[in-house]
């Protein structure tokens, strides 16, 4: 019996591992087509909001910003002198920072279906050495070991279609607790570090980091916690200093003042879609230059 | 607690280790500690429903030491009397109290009498139609006097809860599950393998299959519709084969945890897709539920004793009252109305015993006809109402030019290679259930290593389904 046991352990350790070498091959062929690109989109679904004119996202809905970081990192290791890849946009806001993002980030296992989804997206590009690096608590390394067992391939997405139907005059949407009455921006201990990874991951491969943030509604403005947001925008101010000059914090948050620009308190509508395109082909042509 | 949760994967060891360590060789031990398992893992769900299964637990084990000392035939009338009234009371109010009173005003207003509606909002208590039917297969068993009552508490309320099959089956019967919680029990090497092989065959067919398919199941049911003829059939197929997967898989599992505790559960499912008509998918449907209904329902009213058309009668009493059982909604009266107006051609003909013995190849246009009358009889199950089950049916056939458009459409956010890999596992799962069908049961595990081979498989691609799928619960835990 023992013996069965071991030999079905390393039959299916065996199998998974080989399985995960066929699938991260397979995900690093689609980052490596991305680099006949001059922009990378990253981010979670408000990457999704925008169209992208048939260039790759690699963006999902409640994407983290391991993911993002990780993403980055399959782009640079799929970099070659051929790549003509000038900059990466990243999709932010205040949330990133959020007690929700950081409960994802410390690998705690959540009630609803987030591990799954996402660690479907990024386990794929998982190396060995990714579970003895310590951009994330060894719970969230583990859990995305784990999952490496989905057997799926990480995809570039290469378009969406917006939406036209908007929130009402008068919509409003309550957030939780921990958003209006704490000073989450404070307490955001694994979310800041990811960030500034993220940041210099961009930079020093010589690539432009373009931070987009959507309107968001302004209901959100008016519940959300003012000391965490003011630390939020000086630190996002401080980080769109870079010393790299590589750094642009495209900062649409506040440009929302026509309700239908949202279908709901942080996505957007074709009309929003439209602003935040207008807004960052002028960015992108800028730095193009 | 289900057997997808990470709750039952903490709780059973545990089980295990008390079970054949401290109480190995204590014969009522181990049988307390079924007891208490099983109730800890009902009462996982809502502990308050525990009363309900010791209500019908202390009932009909006091009515059966009741039956067995008395020979008066009017006392023992009444003890089964009671019997059925408490079980089938507790069964009527939790499960049906709602339906008949809408029912009952709802036909009322078809006449334009306006009745006021009260709102119970009774909620049903997990596994009720399973463990009645226990309670009620021994009393009756015991008033027929073809079982001994037990005399020993702990044995028959383990008998009752005995957690694997409390909340979905198999239905055991006390003559078949209650003497071996009178003997001592011996688990040997070969039925802990056999058991695990079991668990990891139903954890698959749940896991892999039944929740894969679910996914298109509920979303074509979901937004019916908007769907054309082929996406509508795709759907029904998808729910066909997730029920099957789900509840088989559910008993696969419960009959391999039996063997871990060294008992013997009833086998509840023998591949009834492969069945090559009506008759023969009742054979190999939910087996414990139609012999139970056989033996307490059929037989009682008279089975084919009375001419044709008693005989007929009966049948088309025993599906009506069977579609009832999976549900208190007219959707299902009307599936086993027509199972019933499926099986009475089969049955008027003298071809409901055929056993098929010998293979001929026209067999599987049979079997493939057979599917699809079952599937028909499916929509009616899955759709909400019976209104969605007839508007389907009539867009199945009015929208068959629209093709698969809606397709892409519905899985967006899935890429192919998901549904490659599913599709893979699918194909794995239809060969080895033929093989097993056309080979015998064991055939997929014949030999040592070529066993331990399919073992590693099935147990990797349940881990690569559980981390991929959204986890549902089991489908017959509602009835």
């Amino acid at each position: 019996m023992v013996r069965r046991i071991a030999f079905i352990l390393l039959w299916v350790l065996g199998l998974a591992s080989a399985a995960h070498v066929w699938f991260r091959h397979a995900s690093l062929r689609q980052f490596d087509k991305a680099h006949s690109h001059q922009w990378v989109l990253v981010g979670d679904s408000h990457a999704d909001d925008i169209r992208w004119g048939g260039r790759p996202r690699f963006s999902g809905p409640a994407q983290d910003l391991y993911s993002s970081l990780k993403m980055v990192r399959s782009l640079k290791e799929t970099a070659t002198d051929s790549s003509k890849i000038q900059g990466v946009v990243l999709t932010f806001w205040p949330n990133k920072f959020s007690p929700l993002a950081e409960r994802r980030l410390s690998g705690v296992a959540q009630d609803d279906n987030w591990g799954s989804m996402v660690f479907g997206r990024i386990a794929p590009l998982m190396t060995f050495g990714d579970l003895f690096r310590n951009d994330v608590p060894l719970r969230y390394r583990l859990r995305m070991a784990f999952h490496t067992l989905q057997f799926k391939t990480t995809f570039a997405w290469w378009d969406v279609q917006c939406e036209e139907k908007s929130v009402g005059e008068g919509y409003t949407y309550g957030l939780s607790e921990a958003m209006m009455h704490q000073n989450w921006w404070d307490e955001a201990q694994i979310a800041p570090g990811l960030f500034q990874a993220l940041v210099e991951e961009v930079t020093t491969q010589g690539w432009h980091l373009v931070v987009v943030e959507n309107p968001l509604h302004p209901c959100y403005y008016d519940q959300v916690n003012a000391e965490a947001l003011a630390g939020y925008n000086a630190w996002m101010s401080e980080v769109s200093q870079h010393p790299s000059g590589k750094v642009d914090w495209l900062a649409l948050g506040r440009q929302n003042d026509d309700f239908n620009l949202f279908r709901d308190y942080h996505h957007l509508t074709c009309k929003g879609e439209a602003l935040v395109k207008e807004a960052l082909d002028e960015v992108i042509a800028g730095i193009s230059e | 607690m289900s057997f997808t949760s990470l709750a039952f994967w903490v709780f059973l060891p545990v089980v295990l280790v008390l079970f054949h360590g401290p109480f190995r060789e204590r014969l009522r031990g181990q049988n307390a500690l079924l007891l208490v398992a099983s109730y800890v893992f009902y009462g996982w769900w809502d502990w308050r429903f525990l009363s309900l299964i010791v209500l019908s637990t202390a009932t009909d084990f006091a009515l059966g030491c009741v039956l067995e000392r008395t020979e008066d035939a009017g006392r023992r009338r009444w003890a089964l009397a009671l019997s059925l009234v408490v079980n089938l009371g507790l069964l009527g109010f939790f499960k049906y109290a709602g339906f008949f009173i809408d029912s009952w005003v709802d036909a009322w207003a078809s006449v334009g009498v306006t009745m006021h509606r009260p709102s119970l909002e009774i909620v049903l208590p997990v596994g009720i139609s399973f463990y009645t039917f226990q309670t009620l297969s021994y009393t009756i068993d015991v008033y027929r006097k073809q079982l001994k009552a037990s005399q020993d508490w702990l044995e028959f309320a383990a008998y009752v809860s005995f957690f694997p099959q409390l909340v979905a089956g198999p239905i055991e019967r006390a003559s078949r599950l209650l003497p071996q919680l009178q003997r001592k029990r011996k688990v040997t090497e070969a039925a802990v393998l056999i058991g695990c092989r079991m668990i990891a065959w139903g954890l698959f067919k749940k896991v892999v299959v039944a929740d894969s398919a679910a996914q298109y199941a509920n979303a074509i049911f979901g937004a019916s519709e908007d769907m054309s003829g082929p996406m509508l059939t795709v759907g029904v197929v998808a729910f066909a084969i997730q029920i099957y997967g789900d509840f088989s898989g559910y008993s696969d599992v419960a009959i391999g945890l039996g063997r871990l505790f060294g008992l013997r559960l009833k086998s509840n499912f023998r591949f009834p897709y492969f069945s090559r008509n009506v008759a023969e998918f009742w054979r190999r449907w939910h087996i414990s539920l139609n012999t139970w209904f056989r033996d307490y329902l059929y037989i009682p009213l008279g089975g084919s004793r009375g001419g044709q058309a008693m005989a007929l009668r009966n049948v088309a009493i025993v599906f009506l009252v069977s579609g009832l059982w999976h549900g208190a909604d007219w959707k299902f009266v009307v599936w086993g109305g027509i199972h019933a107006a499926l099986f009475v051609p089969v049955f008027v003909m003298g071809r409901n015993r055929v056993t098929f013995e010998a293979w001929h190849w026209t067999h599987v246009l049979r079997m493939l006809w057979t599917f699809v009358l079952v599937c028909f009889a499916w929509i009616f199950f899955r759709a909400e109402s019976m209104g969605q089950a007839i508007q389907i049916i009539h867009d199945i056939n009015e929208r068959w030019g629209e093709g698969f458009a809606g397709w892409a459409q519905m899985r967006s956010f899935w890429k192919a290679t998901d549904e490659r890999l599913f599709a893979l596992a699918f194909l794995a799962f239809i060969v080895l259930e033929w093989l097993q069908f056309r080979r015998g049961i064991r055939w997929m595990w014949r030999g040592v290593w070529r066993g331990a081979w399919v073992e590693g498989l099935i147990v990797l691609a349940t881990l690569v389904f559980s981390l991929r799928n959204e986890a549902s619960t089991f489908i017959y835990f509602t009835f």
